[in-house]
């Protein structure tokens, strides 16, 4: 009979939203939508591998040497510039720039444009699981380098590099060189080349050049790898997307 | 009163989080890329995709919380993230992997043990709490969605069980 009692209602509805509500929020999701999609393709056009399809060097006349210090000179006779390139094969960021400019720079190479003087540092050999990757991979290069196939090396430097290829720093395995010398072989070197690599022919030598490699690096003022230092000045190579046109 | 007032510091500092994180990560791809690959949890293909996306997520997370705006959903979202990211620093840890996280800027390989692991985890598990703050009590002043605002002035506020 008594009416039932009525709980009490702690809840205060919040007020009707307004027109202006909605305005704002609307404006707020179409700014974000707008940041977002422009975000998505500012960044996949950033990091998206520049040139992408053209490959490694492929032109006949582009040529190898395997000059003092175990530098390894890969471009045209007349190229119109040249830059040094410093990279340790374990380096990730290393994997990261041939990803986004090796088929660019390829390219570059082939047209004359540039050639390159390749720098191959060994300095992270302490963090691969064998405790010598680096070396053995540098000395497998300067194989390939000697045999004077300018696609082939240019081939085998772009696998060194692949992170399909590439052991992880402090990893649990990395390549042997035997294994090395196969990934030389599918690059189209020479039996006599992948041999070199197998039998680690210049792992010595490579360790001695790496080293001199080190302290060049350290002499252009670059403070680690990859580094490119073109007419003395070393090049924002991973922040700079234009650096290989730039070259002039 | 007092429960937005904390639900506004929660959603602007873990606005602040995100909003810091994702801009690191977004700016320095090649970075992002090699911290994504060091995890060594993802098939290559995968990779890249990821670290494209993560920073984008952040991003929008950090943006909705700092103006107000679907507030529960992207603590939710958020909450799921921190999850994930929290398995993933304890899956490294369990492989002996030693890996910058990669969390605020830097990645791949470091010097790094236990102690930092769990530091990493013990700070996301704070900005986990927020989250979890921020989805039961969405509602906090200067918040632009009309179901996230809660005016400083009101005398009684919605709560969640009663």
């Amino acid at each position: 009979m008594s009416a039932k009692k009525v709980k009490p209602v702690k809840y205060t509805p919040e007020p009707t939203s307004s027109k202006s509500t909605f305005i704002l929020g609307g404006i707020a999701v179409v700014v974000i939508a707008v940041l977002v999609i422009g975000g998505v393709l500012w960044q996949a056009n950033r990091s998206k591998a520049r040139n992408e399809g053209y490959g490694t060097v492929q032109n006949a006349a582009v040529q190898v040497e395997l000059q003092d210090d175990g530098v390894v000179l890969l471009g045209l006779p007349d190229a119109a510039t040249t830059i040094d390139l410093f990279e340790d094969p374990l380096c990730p960021y290393c994997a990261e720039l041939e990803h986004k400019h090796g088929q660019e720079l390829a390219q570059a190479i082939d047209a004359g444009d540039v050639a390159v003087r390749y720098h191959m540092l060994a300095f992270l050999d302490q963090l691969s699981a064998s405790g010598d990757y680096s070396t053995r991979a540098v000395a497998a290069g300067q194989c390939v380098a000697q045999a004077g196939d300018a696609t082939a090396f240019s081939a085998f430097h772009g696998a060194l590099l692949s992170p399909e290829n590439q052991p992880a720093e402090r990893g649990d395995s990395d390549l042997t060189n035997a294994e090395l010398a196969q990934m030389a072989r599918d690059a189209g070197a020479s039996d006599e080349a992948a041999q070199c690599v197998a039998d680690g022919a210049r792992v010595e030598q490579a360790a001695v050049d790496a080293e001199a490699g080190r302290q060049a690096l350290a002499a252009a003022g670059a403070s680690g790898t990859p580094a490119v230092v073109h007419n003395g000045t070393v090049i924002d190579a991973l922040g700079n997307d234009n650096w290989v046109a730039e070259l002039g | 009163m007092w429960i937005p007032l904390l639900s506004l510091i929660a959603r602007l500092g873990l606005a602040a989080v995100w909003l810091i994180s994702g801009w690191i990560k977004f700016v320095d791809p090649s970075q992002t890329v090699v911290a994504v690959r060091a995890y060594q949890l993802l098939p290559e293909v995968l990779v890249r995709p990821v670290a494209a996306g993560l920073p984008i997520l952040e991003l929008v997370l950090g943006l909705l919380l700092l103006i107000g705006l679907a507030v529960r959903a992207a603590a939710v979202v958020g909450a799921a993230a921190l999850l994930t990211l929290i398995g993933v620093i304890a899956s490294v840890w369990a492989r002996g992997l030693s890996i910058d996280c990669g969390c605020f800027g830097g990645g791949g390989a470091a010097d790094v043990d236990g102690w930092d692991y769990a530091g990493e985890i013990a700070r996301d598990l704070g900005f986990l709490a927020l989250a979890a703050w921020l989805t039961v009590f969405p509602r906090s002043p200067l918040a632009l969605g009309p179901g996230s605002r809660a005016r400083l002035s009101a005398r009684t506020q919605p709560a969640m069980a009663e």
